[in-house]
This record gives C-alpha cells, sequence and structure tokens, in this order.
C-alpha cells in the first residue's frame, strides 16, 4: 500500500492554572507523519492447514528509501507478486534474483499505483483557449525532476 | 514418443545447413503473443537448443489495464460487475470472492438461500471451465476441434443456465455482498437439475474417449513434473497443486460458505504430471456434480438477500479484510482495506493463474516445443486475471 504524508490532529484536555483558576483546557497538537509504503504478506501453511500469518513491512519514506528484503530467496510464490509491487508502487526488493517490469512495459516510468500518480494527459494534447484546460495542461508540464524529463518541455504559445 | 531427453554427443550431431554444428548453441524464439495455444496475448522467450528448451521467461501485461487502480476509485458496488472480467470463464467465483471479502470486512450475513445458491452456481462454473479447460488441451494437443465442441455442448447449457438467471453468459454480475441479485425460480432449478443429472454420460462419454486415448497419454505422461515440495513453495493452488499429492483445498481449509455441509472427497494425484492434472480436472468434475445434487436437494425457501445490506453508499468501516475461495483454477483472493469511504483504500486481487505461471519454465526445461503447449494448456490461465 502506500501511505501518504498526513497530519494527525490530536486534542488533549490539560490541566492549567490560568490567573491563579485551575481550568481543563483542550490543546490541540499536530504531528506530520511521513507517508511510507508498505508490503503485506499473508503466510498460509498448507501442511498445518492454518493461517494467515501476516508480515507487514514498510518503507522508510516514500522516495528514496523504498528498499525492502525480498522474500522470494525462501518462498518462490513471492516471485511474481514481488516483481508486481516494483512494477505498481516502486518498492525495490534486495535479494529479488530477477526485479524487472512484469505488467508494464520496460521503458515505462513512474509508479502507477502509487496515490499520487498523474496520469499523463497529453495522448491527444491539443492546447485550447480554456481555462480549465491550460491549468491543467500547466502542471501536468511542471518539473518533476528525475521521471519523465517533462520538465524539457514548454507549451508552444 | 516419450519425453526423455534426448541427449546427443557432439561427435554424433549432424552437421547444418549452414556446416556449423550445433554444439551447445542456443536459438532464442519469441513464442506468441499471437498464437492460438497461449490461451491469450501471452509471449514466453524461450532459449532452445535444437528442440529442447534449455530457458524459458514468460512475458505479459498485453491485457493489462490496472484494475486494483480501477477498483480504489470505484465505489465498493462498481467493482463488482468488473471483477467478471478478471477470469472471463468464471465471472460467478469472482463475484463470490469479491462479496465474500466485502462482507468479511464489514461483518455481513448472507441468507441460507443465497449461500446454496452460491454453491450451485460456483460448482457449475467449475463444471463449464473444467469442461473447456480439458477441450482447449485437446486442441493444443492436435485434436482440432471436435473433443473442444463436445465440451462447448455441455458449457454451452450451463452458460444458458446463468443467461436466464443473471441476464448474461458471461459477465453475470449476479453476487451482491449480502445475498445474490436475484432469486431462482422453479423451473430454473428444474433446468439446471435436467443438466447436472445429464451430465455425467458426458463425462463417461468423454474419458472413454481421450484420457485412455494412447496418444494423450504418450503427450501427457512424464510430461511437465511438478514436485510437491515446489508446489507448496512456489504458492500453487488449486488443481495443480492436488495433482502434486497434496491435499490443499479452500473448500475443505475454511469451509465458506455452507461447503462444510457437504460431503465430497477433494481428489489428489500422485505423479504432478500433466496428465495427473488432466485427469484432477475431470475428477474433480465427479465430484461438484455429487455436490450440486446434495445441493439441489437441500435448497430452503427464503430470501436472497440480507435487506439491512445498503448496497449503495456502502461505507464499511475502517479495517481490513482478505476472503478467498476455491476458485476452478485454484485460490482466488481480494485484500481489501478500508479507511472508512466509499471506495476501498486499496483493493487487492491474489490471482490463482498469475501465482500458478512462476513454476511455468521449472515444468517446461528440458522437454520439447511441443511440449510447452501442453505444459501451459495443464496450468489453466486466462489472461484477464494474470494481466489484470
Amino acid at each position: 500500500m502506500d501511505w501518504l504524508d498526513r497530519t494527525v490532529k490530536k486534542t488533549v484536555k490539560v490541566k492549567k492554572v490560568i490567573d491563579g483558576v485551575e481550568k481543563d483546557v483542550e490543546e490541540t497538537t499536530e504531528e506530520k507523519i511521513r507517508g511510507y509504503l508498505e508490503a503485506v504478506y499473508h503466510l498460509y501453511s498448507m501442511t498445518r492447514k492454518h493461517g494467515p500469518v501476516i508480515i507487514r513491512m514498510r518503507t522508510a519514506n516514500r522516495t528514496e528509501g523504498t528498499r525492502l528484503p525480498s522474500l522470494t530467496p525462501i518462498y518462490r510464490s513471492a516471485e511474481f507478486q514481488e516483481r508486481e509491487i516494483f512494477d505498481l508502487y516502486g518498492i525495490r526488493f534486495d535479494g529479488h534474483p530477477d526485479l524487472r517490469r512484469i505488467l508494464m512495459w520496460d521503458e515505462f516510468q513512474d509508479y502507477p499505483m502509487r496515490k499520487d500518480y498523474r496520469e499523463p494527459d497529453d495522448y491527444e494534447y491539443e492546447p485550447t483557449p480554456h481555462d480549465d484546460v491550460l491549468a491543467k495542461a500547466r502542471e501536468h508540464y511542471a518539473p518533476r525532476p528525475h521521471l519523465d524529463g517533462a520538465e524539457n518541455i514548454t507549451p508552444q504559445q | 514418443m516419450s519425453a526423455t531427453i534426448q541427449t546427443l554427443e557432439p561427435a554424433e550431431r549432424p552437421p547444418t545447413t549452414m556446416g556449423a554444428r550445433l554444439e551447445g548453441e542456443l536459438l532464442e524464439v519469441s513464442m506468441g503473443p499471437q498464437h492460438p495455444s497461449t490461451h491469450g496475448v501471452f509471449r514466453m522467450n524461450v532459449a532452445l537448443e535444437g528442440e529442447i528448451v534449455r530457458k524459458l521467461k514468460p512475458v505479459f501485461g498485453y491485457l493489462h489495464r490496472n484494475h486494483e487502480k480501477i477498483g480504489e476509485n470505484t465505489s465498493y458496488l462498481g467493482s463488482m460487475p468488473y471483477t467478471d472480467r478478471l477470469d472471463y470463464f468464471c465471472s460467478m467465483t469472482n463475484n463470490w470472492s469479491y462479496a465474500l471479502s466485502v462482507e468479511k470486512l464489514a461483518g455481513i450475513e448472507v441468507p441460507e438461500r443465497a449461500e446454496y445458491l452460491r454453491i450451485i452456481l460456483a460448482e457449475l462454473t467449475r463444471l463449464q471451465n473444467h469442461a473447456s479447460l480439458l477441450g482447449f488441451l485437446l486442441s493444443d494437443m492436435g485434436a482440432w476441434g471436435t473433443p473442444l465442441m463436445y465440451a462447448f455442448r455441455e458449457r454451452e447449457k450451463i452458460l444458458d443456465l446463468f443467461e436466464s438467471l443473471s441476464g448474461s453468459r458471461m459477465m453475470c454480475d449476479y453476487m451482491r455482498f449480502g445475498g445474490c441479485r436475484v432469486d431462482a425460480g422453479a423451473d430454473w432449478m428444474e433446468r439446471a437439475k435436467k443438466i447436472v443429472d445429464a451430465f455425467p454420460r458426458f463425462l463417461d462419454e468423454f474419458e472413454a474417449l481421450i484420457l485412455s486415448n494412447e496418444v494423450v497419454i504418450a503427450r501427457t505422461q512424464e510430461v511437465g513434473k511438478l514436485s510437491a515440495d515446489l508446489a507448496i513453495n512456489a504458492g500453487i493452488t488449486g488443481p495443480m497443486l492436488r495433482a502434486c499429492g497434496v491435499n490443499y483445498d479452500v473448500r475443505k481449509v475454511d469451509g465458506y460458505g455452507f461447503y462444510p455441509r457437504f460431503k465430497f472427497r477433494v481428489p489428489l494425484g500422485e505423479h504432478g504430471d500433466t496428465y495427473d492434472r488432466l485427469m484432477m480436472r475431470a475428477l474433480e468434475m465427479r465430484e461438484s456434480v455429487g455436490i450440486l445434487k446434495q445441493a439441489f436437494g437441500q435448497v430452503p425457501v427464503g430470501p436472497v438477500m440480507n435487506p439491512k445490506v445498503k448496497i449503495r453508499a456502502f461505507r464499511p468501516s475502517v479495517g481490513e479484510a482478505y476472503g478467498r475461495i476455491e476458485a476452478p483454477k485454484g485460490e482466488l483472493g481480494f485484500y481489501l482495506i478500508s479507511n472508512g469511504g466509499t471506495n476501498p483504500y486499496r483493493y487487492r486481487v491474489r490471482p490463482p493463474s498469475f501465482i500458478n505461471l512462476t513454476v511455468l519454465e521449472d515444468l517446461c526445461l528440458g522437454h520439447t516445443v511441443a511440449d510447452v503447449m501442453v505444459i501451459l494448456g495443464s496450468v489453466d490461465i486466462v489472461m484477464g486475471e494474470v494481466d489484470r
């Protein structure tokens, strides 16, 4: 899964002395939680017929530290599924023997299952004078370093 | 034809027309994606030494439409008709698996009559899937047309039943979380009963014609052997796992629906070769006929839909659930995470035919190109489910 950055608001009742009188005051604290990618494994035992044992593995963040240890050397069944996660979410599995894209084509950039994935809107791009179309195009051509080279393209005047 | 690997000594190898010897030279062949025996748009990159497969890498994704992303952007009910398109041969079992996961997620009870209808439809789906698989497999082996038409004759009768019940032959969209969409009338039950009663005759005929056929035996026995250890390790499920002798059937293990109320046996293979996989389908069809006959005698009268469930604007509370069933191709599961909204935060399909393809290379190594077709046919894949 892809868990985005989020802010958690906590409201705590604190006793404070205001003007010499003790009062219950609600204090709101904001906590920022960094987003991360999570891989969940459900393990069922075929001989003992019980399960699932659930393993949850989380990456450090969503940009650089998207690395997790691979389970493929132990369980072959993870081979294609980890490739699929790499393909669609961009988690790199250390120790995977054959980590390539599996469903998308090899030249594809970006990871489509991430929540902030922007689908390309320039398949049939044609500039029209409408404000919303231009706004969408501007958003699409905003710089996205190391992604698709779109920052080099400028809309024609 | 035997499946033993013919290894010629380098000196015995005949020189090619180019005058070169074929010593350890590998020829890379791209099989597919447009090939009738690949059951859809599926490609295999094969390295051949003579006619023997030395390396095989499956390539797919030609039918990829990111089903899971679409599921995350649609309401819970909106995904139901879309699950039909996963494994388009068995839309009823896809529906059931998805409905089961949502019911687990939201804690929904299902009326008794709906549970029986689900079992009847799932077993009918198993009958038509296995029958057409055997037909396709024989077609791959060169028995053009006739066995496939025999199988499709039976499949057609079952699809007619689906059509009169749900309005569609293949894209049934029949089940809902909390029951089924419409009730089956008494006349429908009578028709279904007649078709199921006549089914063993087709099985007898088919088995006599095909499964003891000398050519079929020569092409399938000792071809594509899978060991039980590898099958368990690679997460193989369904008839392919049971052909290796591993007794694992989700109907028995989980006992979902009303399956614990039924008496049926789980057929097991011994060798794990293609012939066992073929036989597994034939034997499972007989067990399915037994389950259906029991079910027809037990269906109670009552509602088919839980009236408390609001399927529109459906908002389950925060949580996650993994529901799985024994689909004809293996364990089909849906993993749903809800954050309290109208659509799932995460919608994951565990497709059996996708994971069963993991061992395709291990099965094919050392066999000829012609055997690859037969082995692939016996894995039973549907590209709608593999590529999603």
